[in-house]
């Protein structure tokens, strides 16, 4: 970035809201926005506290379960889907509906069929995480080139050798990019989850943050959920870089 | 051999390895890309499949090799009909189909990989093919670091790896440029000479055909049907650049190209 014919370092903007931040909440100017400084500084405090640690791992087991569970049925579904024309058939109207579907007004069917527990919000993180996962490796798998196909066929494969030697692999570039859209979409099947249930991890802090003001836990909490969610997202960009090298010349 | 059927006592067909009995295709549409096709292919040998593009000699190809089931019609390979495809066969893709997230030693050593043969092993057999293609220095480089034309070697030393009697070639050589080709396709001949195996070569190259076969089935345009057998018998005590100025490959040549001519808009 250049301004004035002056280099500019990009975490500048970075540090120019964060003293707009600043300055606005030490005006005063609503309860809504404490200023940055205190924000930090409770965050510095709130994260070693026991609940925040409990709510921490609570959530994050039902995230990685979550997404774990997704990528598990997702992948070996979208990769059959892709090369069946009639599983595909069969499977691919629901996953269209489901992956542009508002899944937040599904989470209180999910609550009343499974309670206002841990596996309501396991479900919840699935039931978002799933659909991008499916229809990405479907799209991976369906372009395996076909000589590839015969390839595996013509030295003698087995279904299953030809699924874990040969599609999985040609179809993880559009696979590693579901994922990836998957861990995000899983983060925000997580907090919702957590909200709308409002008696376990997150969602309950949130609940006692929000019902006594306390806007700078709220804003500690949100910071914590952020970078979370970034830094998953950058992980997983990292990794497909990784594989990137082969996409471009599969043949 | 018990080869079925009253075609056991056609001509030439005692040392046939593949043997092509009234073979005919229809794609949906309907075309009719191979009609009634009868070939006899010796073993140990080359035999090329040449014709105008659209006549159906891949469809041949893949039909031999198990990848495409006939509309009617059988094919034999060492006296037993083909259901689909079998260790006794092996092929060599135009595109190469190479793993290319797999390193060169593990894209030729596939085949057998497939069949369980234990890592060392079958490393032991890839490393042979690899010096066999010319790629030695090369076993732990990837497909995109290599050459068009060095691609193809590992695809063929894949071929040549899984001890296949029979390799089937689809224009292995259409997509490599025309110095590597020639390259190539002198290479080739050493190896039909050193690995006495049966080939069956697929091209639209005249040239290429007369120069490599021992046997020409010349097809006809679609529905494709074998037109005639020519057998170049060229000396292969020649060089290759003395074959390539010898009359009797030219008037080959041109004699070729004179029956196809008028297939040819």
């Amino acid at each position: 970035m250049q301004i004035f014919g002056y280099r500019v370092p990009n975490a500048m903007s970075l540090l120019l809201w964060a003293s707009a931040w600043e300055i606005v909440g030490r005006a005063e100017i609503t309860i809504l926005l404490p200023p940055l400084s205190s924000a930090l500084g409770r965050l510095l405090e709130i994260v070693p506290t026991e609940t925040f640690l409990a709510a921490l791992a609570i959530t994050l087991q039902a995230y990685f379960l979550g997404v774990g569970i997704s990528i598990l049925i997702g992948v070996p579904l979208g990769i059959i889907m892709g090369r069946s024309a009639w599983v595909d058939k069969l499977i691919l109207p629901w996953v269209s509906l489901f992956v542009s579907a508002p899944l937040t007004a599904l989470v209180p069917v999910i609550m009343v069929l499974f309670g206002f527990g841990e596996t309501t919000i396991l479900l919840t993180v699935v039931l978002f995480a799933i659909w991008i996962i499916i229809l990405d490796a479907r799209a991976g798998s369906r372009g395996i080139s076909q000589s590839l196909v015969e390839m595996s066929r013509s030295y003698g494969a087995t279904r299953w050798q030809a699924f874990i030697k040969i599609y999985l692999w040609a179809a993880l570039p559009e696979i590693l990019a579901g994922i990836r859209l998957g861990f995000v979409r899983a983060v925000k099947g997580v907090i919702i989850g957590q909200l709308l249930v409002s008696v376990v991890g997150f969602g309950y802090l949130f609940e006692i943050y929000s019902s006594n003001f306390l806007m700078e836990h709220m804003w500690a909490l949100l910071m914590v959920l952020f970078a979370f969610a970034y830094a998953l997202d950058s992980g997983m960009g990292a990794l497909e870089r990784r594989v990137e090298y082969y996409s471009a010349n599969r043949s | 051999m018990t080869a079925p059927g009253p075609q056991s006592a056609s001509t030439a067909g005692a040392a046939a390895a593949v043997g092509v009995r009234g073979v005919s295709m229809v794609y949906p549409g309907p075309v009719q890309a191979l009609q009634n096709v009868d070939l006899d292919i010796p073993g140990g040998e080359l035999t090329t499949l040449l014709g105008p593009s659209g006549c159906g000699k891949t469809t041949l190809l893949k039909i031999i090799a198990g990848l495409i089931q006939p509309a009617a019609g059988t094919v034999l390979v060492n006296g037993r009909p083909v259901q689909g495809p079998g260790p006794e066969r092996a092929f060599v893709f135009q595109d190469f189909a190479l793993l290319p997230w797999a390193s060169v030693i593990r894209n030729v050593a596939f085949g057998l990989e497939l069949r369980g043969v234990p890592v060392s092993e079958r490393e032991a057999v890839a490393e042979k093919y690899i010096a066999e293609i010319g790629l030695v220095g090369f076993e732990r480089k990837y497909p995109h670091e290599l050459s068009i034309g060095m691609r193809q070697r590992v695809g063929l030393a894949r071929a040549l790896a899984v001890k296949a009697d029979v390799l089937l070639m689809d224009e292995p050589f259409s997509a490599i440029d025309e110095q590597t080709r020639r390259k190539f396709q002198e290479d080739m001949l050493r190896l039909v000479s050193v690995e006495r195996r049966t080939f069956v070569f697929v091209t639209h190259s005249i040239e290429e055909a007369v120069y490599l076969s021992d046997r020409i089935a010349l097809l006809t345009p679609r529905p494709g049907r074998i037109w005639k057998i020519i057998e170049p018998r060229l000396s292969r005590a020649l060089s290759p650049d003395q074959i390539r100025r010898e009359p009797a490959y030219l008037d080959m040549v041109e004699s070729i190209w004179h029956d196809l001519k008028h297939y040819v808009e």
